[in-house]
């Protein structure tokens, strides 16, 4: 076993440039990521939550190198993804693969199931085309489409949103990757088919746990908490609080993690009655001009001077990491 | 500078180097043709002096950069060459054809826009069979070619009526004058008018009916309604005032079409402009009046785009900040 | 595993029936586009059938007395040199759609390189790019074509490539508004992710995806090809050695006053393949966009 964590991200940035000057480059930035650091290692899983505009797809775009950085460090397995050329990204990612938050969008309107999954074995793999339909019969197998057969010629079109969902699935573990990230993996499906999506999400963890890193994306903490064992809450593009799922929920420390949780409904209303409460209020700032000291302190209750001189370091609290004044002496 | 000026000059730095890709072109073509080029920028000349003295002067001896020097000076001091078959400048040969050929384009736009825009605005509001109708007719107007539609129309009208004369753009043997020769051109102009006004009112019909419908689909439209307007009303004053912007600017930027239309009209009805004397020039192989009138024409359709982009410009301030 | 085979079945004749249902409505809903699907089709055939149903050698003189009116054996009547005109407009159909057809086969490899190659790569190769199609789109197209005729040899290949190579600009902006809108698409980064090479997206992914939405325009450049053919042929730039609709009227410009079926007949045939495809096309373009359809 290596000593080393399958993924490492380090000073990871992404900045958009807005408008475009005619002469020069334009002046402005909107940091969807910055400054952006963690490790996973195999068998863990990672959930990053945040508000829509938080940049939590971003930063998975930029790790799985869909977007180009603009500065920082990715290693997985120890290989520097952002020092290799695009043909070297091609061959490696079927190491590392992505779940996309809407099914029928992600996958081509005018292409059927087989070709969808098997095109995947048709890059990476030089086995015969029999030997393809086995694999694809199988995968849809192992992410519930049976009977197989009655799928393989079905466009995605005449599929449902969650049997979409599962050939996304299918398409990103038929590799047999190393980290699968996957955004927002039920928010665009019915209610009633979420649950047997997480289920699956779940099953394959389990099966996987001993090669496989994960990442989930979600708004909803609730859905973090049945999937991951750590989360990593994100705010306009920064890192604000990181710890065990359990740990977070249960006591949340930065204000903004508070507003989060108690967002979410409780069906006790003992402890409902009982918990603090913190009301989401304000609105999300602009990223192109992000409030001076701590971004998040234009909505926070317990704002004070210096959160508006200086965004708050990560510090560590009780094996947690958080970034706010609240817990520095 | 003022916004407006700024925008004009824009758009001129836009177009007039259109110009001269233009003539590169033309340049390159009679370059890359089979066989030597002197024949195609001299016409098919038996006489080997001319042939000779041409040569020299258009330094087809020369290496081609320097060729292709003194082609594009030529052409922008106006000088597109010399029609030996008809011992005139080419230049002088084309400009003293534009006149007729600029009438009977404005003339037909007029006449069209005017039908087109009217009928257009009635088939977007009926819809139904008066729809269905007319825009079909509209699609068979679009299709049938006009060249033979004026065969057609001039038999019909001219020969076996003979209520309209045969072509051509006075009486021969009449020297007219004042108000007399103005009917009479107008008497010559009703029918090769007549079917480029056809063509092009089936297509202003189309354009119109298209932005007209396009116009009853938005919001304001459903406001106009709800709030008890007239349906004619909604129509022609709501709906109609905002299509007319795409149409007439479609109409001004068709002007290509619309003069490639007159010169296949002109050549059936031997109405003496560009396109007779094309035709002419393409049965005689006088090849530099053939390049001329392309470089010509493509510099009328280039000033034309020019001037309505820019009209659309002053009308539409929006469009100023593109 | 028989009840899947049947399931499978099932589900196999019910697409069939779906697509043969889709088709119906659209034949139902939309009377032109039936109309011009009936029309292309009977002149298709007819092109096809031609040596079948004349009983002439096409283009050979003297099989009649010049200038014959319509008669039993000379349906459109004789030309000037004693040509059959029906035997010859039939012909003239094949003409013109091997001219339309392989002229926009040309203009739609030309125009489709260029925009998908503005389209997926953008910057300033696509502002390039772009630039040289609007300056393409202003210059008068038929002359262009005339021009490139005339001086490079009147024979049937060089129309056909002077046709081909003068019209492709409309479609290279098509191509590119809908690479444009494609590329954002998520399917497309579902490919990157993959890993997917940028020549596989772009043919395998994309294109599929933008062409259904050039072909009512591919339909209609077809006519335009036509068209062109026929307005260059009316103004006696043609081979001479090709049947040809638009030649057939140049020759009856001269005799207009005394034969009128030379220039009707073969004119009315090109109107009526025009028209064909004009409402073909039509019907499509609205058949693709619901909002005009369903009003």
């Amino acid at each position: 076993m290596g000593t080393y964590p399958l993924l490492r991200v380090e000073n990871v940035k992404k900045y958009f440039p807005v408008g475009r000057a005619l002469f020069g480059k334009s002046k402005q930035y909107v940091k969807a990521v910055d400054d952006v650091n963690f490790s996973l290692d195999v068998g863990g899983s990672l959930g990053i939550v945040g508000e829509s505009g938080s940049g939590k797809t971003t930063l998975a775009k930029v790790i799985l190198r869909l977007f180009e950085p603009t500065s920082g460090k990715v290693y997985l397995d120890n290989i520097d993804l952002f020092s290799l050329s695009n043909k070297e990204v091609r061959r490696l990612r079927p190491k590392m693969q992505m779940i996309f938050q809407d099914p029928m969008a992600s996958l081509n309107p005018r292409k059927k199931i087989k070709h969808i999954i098997g095109q995947v074995f048709k890059i990476h793999t030089d086995i015969s085309d029999v030997e393809i339909s086995e694999r694809v019969i199988d995968l849809l197998e192992k992410v519930g489409l049976t009977p197989p057969e009655l799928f393989l010629d079905r466009y995605p079109h005449e599929l449902s949103g969650g049997q979409r969902q599962r050939v996304c699935i299918a398409r990103a573990i038929a590799l047999n990757p190393k980290l699968l990230i996957a955004d927002e993996p039920v928010s665009a499906l019915d209610v009633s088919v979420r649950g047997q999506i997480v289920k699956l999400l779940l099953e394959i963890y389990e099966k996987y746990k001993n090669e496989i890193a994960y990442i989930v994306i979600s708004h909803d903490i609730a859905l973090i908490k049945s999937i991951c064992k750590d989360a990593l809450v994100m705010y306009l593009g920064k890192v604000v609080e990181k710890s065990e799922i359990g740990k977070i929920i249960e006591e949340p420390l930065h204000p903004y993690s508070q507003m989060l949780i108690s967002s979410i409904p409780v069906p006790d209303p003992e402890i409902a009655r009982n918990r603090k409460r913190i009301p989401i209020s304000g609105e999300i700032p602009s990223l192109i001009n992000p409030p001076k000291g701590c971004y998040f302190h234009p909505r926070c209750p317990y704002v004070m001077d210096r959160c508006r001189e200086k965004m708050p370091p990560l510090i560590e609290v009780d094996n947690r990491l958080v970034s706010c004044y609240l817990y520095s002496e | 500078m003022s916004p407006l000026i700024f925008f004009i000059i824009r758009r001129l730095i836009q177009y007039v180097p259109m110009i001269l890709v233009v003539i590169i072109v033309t340049f390159l073509l009679v370059r890359l043709a089979p066989g030597d080029p002197t024949y195609i920028l001299v016409g098919e000349v038996g006489d080997e002096s001319f042939v000779k003295a041409m040569r020299e002067r258009l330094g087809l001896d020369r290496p081609l950069y320097d060729q292709f020097v003194i082609y594009i000076s030529n052409v922008f001091r106006g000088d597109l060459g010399y029609s030996y078959l008809r011992s005139e400048p080419v230049a002088k040969l084309i400009v003293e054809r534009i006149p007729a050929t600029l009438l009977l384009v404005l003339t037909a736009m007029f006449i069209s826009a005017l039908v087109g825009i009217i009928v257009g605005t009635i088939a977007a509001a009926r819809r139904g069979v008066a729809d269905l109708t007319l825009s079909t007719l509209s699609i068979i107007g679009i299709s049938i070619p006009y060249f033979w539609l004026g065969q057609i129309i001039l038999i019909v009208f001219a020969v076996w009526l003979g209520i309209f004369p045969l072509g051509g753009m006075v009486s021969v043997g009449y020297e007219y004058q004042g108000l007399e020769y103005f009917l009479d051109v107008l008497y010559h102009l009703t029918l090769p008018a007549m079917t480029l006004a056809i063509f092009n009112i089936a297509f202003t019909t189309k354009i119109t009916r298209g932005s007209v419908l396009e116009a009853l689909t938005q919001d304001y439209i459903v406001t106009a309604r709800a709030k008890g307007i007239p349906e004619s009303r909604v129509v022609f004053r709501h709906a109609l005032r905002n299509a007319l912007i795409p149409v007439v600017t479609y109409t001004g930027f068709n002007t290509g079409v619309l003069l490639v239309g007159a010169i296949l009209t002109e050549t059936v009805f031997a109405w003496p402009g560009m396109g007779s004397l094309l035709y002419d020039s393409i049965r005689l192989r006088d090849y530099p009046v053939v390049l001329g009138i392309f470089i010509y024409g493509s510099i009328i359709v280039i000033l034309a785009n020019l001037i309505v982009d820019v009209l659309y410009g002053i009308i539409d301030p929006r469009i100023r900040l593109r | 595993m028989n009840n899947q085979g049947a399931a499978y079945t099932y589900h196999l004749k019910n697409v069939g029936l779906q697509l043969l249902y889709k088709s119906s409505k659209v034949f139902k809903v939309n009377p032109r586009f039936t109309a011009g699907f009936i029309i292309v089709l009977i002149v298709i055939i007819l092109a096809l059938v031609a040596p079948f149903i004349t009983w002439y050698p096409p283009l050979k003189t003297l099989v009649g007395k010049p200038f014959t009116p319509p008669v039993a054996l000379h349906p459109f009547g004789v030309d000037d040199l004693g040509r059959d005109i029906y035997t010859n407009v039939l012909y003239g159909i094949r003409t013109s759609l091997i001219v339309g057809v392989s002229a926009v086969t040309i203009s739609l490899a030309i125009g489709i390189l260029i925009g998908v190659i503005a389209g997926y790569y953008g910057g300033l190769l696509e502002d390039a790019l772009m630039r040289i199609t609007d300056m393409a789109l202003i210059i008068p197209q038929f002359l262009l074509a005339l021009v490139i005729v005339a001086i490079f040899g009147q024979n049937f290949q060089n129309i056909i490539i002077a046709i081909g190579i003068v019209s492709w600009p409309g479609i290279a902006r098509m191509m590119r508004a809908e690479f444009l809108s494609i590329k954002e698409r998520p399917f497309v980064e579902a490919a990157k992710a993959v890993g997917l090479s940028d020549v596989k997206i772009i043919f395998e992914e994309i294109l599929p995806n933008a062409i259904p939405a050039i072909i009512p325009y591919a339909v209609l450049q077809v006519n335009t090809a036509i068209l062109v053919e026929a307005g260059l042929g009316f103004l006696g730039i043609a081979d001479p050695n090709v049947p040809s609709l638009g030649l057939m009227l140049n020759t009856a410009q001269q005799y207009l006053v005394r034969a009128w079926f030379m220039a009707f007949f073969p004119g009315l045939v090109l109107s009526i393949i025009v028209i064909g495809l004009n409402l073909l096309g039509d019907g499509l373009i609205e058949h693709l966009n619901p909002r005009l359809r369903k009003r």
